[in-house]
């Protein structure tokens, strides 16, 4: 088949023949049972890349662990039946539940049962220009509990700085929903033993650390879960979450440097954040912590 | 972000606009299948599938948005469920007919082109769904691929196509579809 050939066929199958070009495919598509099996072949083609494409798209929703928390951010005001303009800010670590403040409000009415495992804190917002935020805040640092847990606070996280222009990496205050989370090895703690995990529940991502002999640190990172491998037993890691416009961007710090961390089924290494922007940003939302 | 803008970048082809759009409507469309006597699940395939669709309208600049975009993908959502609830119906009533066994081979016909699809490198890949599935034109396709210009990308899908006819045919003969 030569490229004019398939196009035509092309033409055909995707319906953008002209009507008069139609009526003389058709007649040649009748009487020839070849160019009939060559149309089912070509139709079978498109239909498969498309079929592939839409797996690879929806496996990329799939990646994404859509939680009430999320959507209060992005979206309190086109839900009329949430806090409007309701600012949701999650600090989260080893996990255990959450605080609740008395202006909190538990979604629950519109929450169909789902498997996400996070709950959400809201921040009422007075509007968007508001700089200075309710703060509710507890202690992070210290914690000596022996389930391993660290204490979360929450706190607002729309910033003049992040106002002044729009950039999806950024938390613009119109979709300012930043989660962080967070997780310490008490340096007074006996480290964990080769080869135990830590597990977390009730976080949006639940983060598995395999403890490796390897410096380099590598992950993967799928179904919401990051399996961490590398050796944090000196140095504690945090991971950073951006929830903005653009999605939901998952950071791990580590020994003074971020790394981007990007939905994979993979073992792969982690990449350094270079943006120096990104990287102000991420220190900010780190200190703030 | 408005209703245009995103539009207009999915016409790129930017795939973050997808997650963005997801992720904004998805308790608004999850609802409504839910209160439909769909599950979770049932709910979550829905809205993907809708998305799909609006996708690949806006990607291939198909789309004259004539709502909003929560309105539109809230009619799919409504349609393709409506569809769904009609299908399960239907298979309460009735046994599996001829329909179903054809669907069946066309299925596993185009299992095999997903798996050739599989075999062909990143860019390949790519430039083929990027064209035959979002539609999106020669230009877009080569600025979001980095190409030199379009007649590049236009050679690279011509032979990236060949490639996966003939790696389909060879599985074609293979099994048993054409006799």
């Amino acid at each position: 088949m030569n490229l004019d050939q398939q196009n035509q066929l092309e033409a055909y199958l995707s319906g953008q023949m002209p009507p008069e070009e139609m009526k003389t495919f058709e007649a040649m598509l009748n009487s020839s049972p070849e160019l009939q099996q060559e149309v089912r072949f070509q139709s079978d083609i498109i239909k498969g890349i498309g079929q592939y494409r839409k797996a690879q798209l929806k496996a990329r929703l799939d990646a994404i662990q859509v939680t009430p928390g999320y959507w209060f951010g992005l979206q309190g005001s086109t839900l009329g039946q949430l806090a409007t303009g309701a600012v949701a800010v999650l600090m989260i670590s080893a996990g255990a539940y959450w605080y609740f403040g008395t202006e909190s409000e538990s979604p629950a009415e519109n929450v169909a049962p789902q498997k996400v495992d996070q709950e959400i804190v809201i921040v009422p917002e007075n509007d968007q220009s508001t700089e200075e935020l309710p703060v509710e805040e507890t202690p992070v640092k210290e914690n000596n509990d022996e389930s391993k847990k660290t204490r979360r606070s929450e706190k607002p996280v729309v910033t003049d700085k992040t106002q002044k222009s729009f950039d999806p990496k950024t938390n613009a205050p119109t979709s300012g929903d930043v989660s962080d989370e967070e997780d310490f090895t008490p340096d007074n703690l006996p480290t964990p033993e080769e080869g135990t995990t830590v597990r977390k529940a009730n976080e949006p991502i639940e983060v598995e650390v395999i403890n490796g002999r390897n410096a380099k640190i590598k992950y993967k990172y799928y179904a919401g879960k990051l399996y961490l491998y590398g050796d944090f037993t000196a140095e504690p890691y945090e991971i950073l979450e951006i929830n903005s416009a653009a999605g939901r961007r998952i950071y791990l710090y580590h020994l003074n440097a971020y790394y981007e961390i990007t939905p994979t089924d993979k073992l792969v290494g982690v990449v350094e954040v270079s943006d120096a922007q990104l990287i102000q940003e991420l220190t900010v939302l780190r200190k703030e912590k | 972000m408005t209703d245009r803008e995103i539009v207009e970048r999915i016409g790129q082809g930017d795939e973050k606009m997808l997650e963005f759009l997801y992720t904004k409507y998805y308790r608004m469309m999850v609802k409504m299948v839910c209160s439909n006597s769909g599950t979770e699940e049932e709910a979550k395939d829905i809205y993907q599938e809708a998305l799909m669709v609006f996708w690949q309208k806006a990607s291939s600049r198909n789309l004259v948005l004539t709502s909003k975009i929560s309105t539109y993908l809230y009619s799919i959502c409504q349609n393709l469920w409506r569809k769904e609830l009609e299908k399960k119906k239907r298979h309460s009533h009735e046994e599996v007919d001829g329909e179903e066994f054809q669907q069946h081979d066309e299925a596993e016909r185009l299992k095999i082109v997903m798996e050739c699809m599989n075999e062909l490198g990143d860019v390949c890949r790519n430039i083929l769904m990027y064209y035959y599935f979002d539609g999106l034109s020669m230009g877009d396709i080569s600025k979001k691929m980095n190409f030199a210009n379009t007649d590049t990308a236009k050679t690279k899908k011509y032979k990236c196509k060949k490639k996966l006819d003939l790696l389909v045919k060879k599985k074609y003969t293979t099994s048993d579809f054409f006799d």
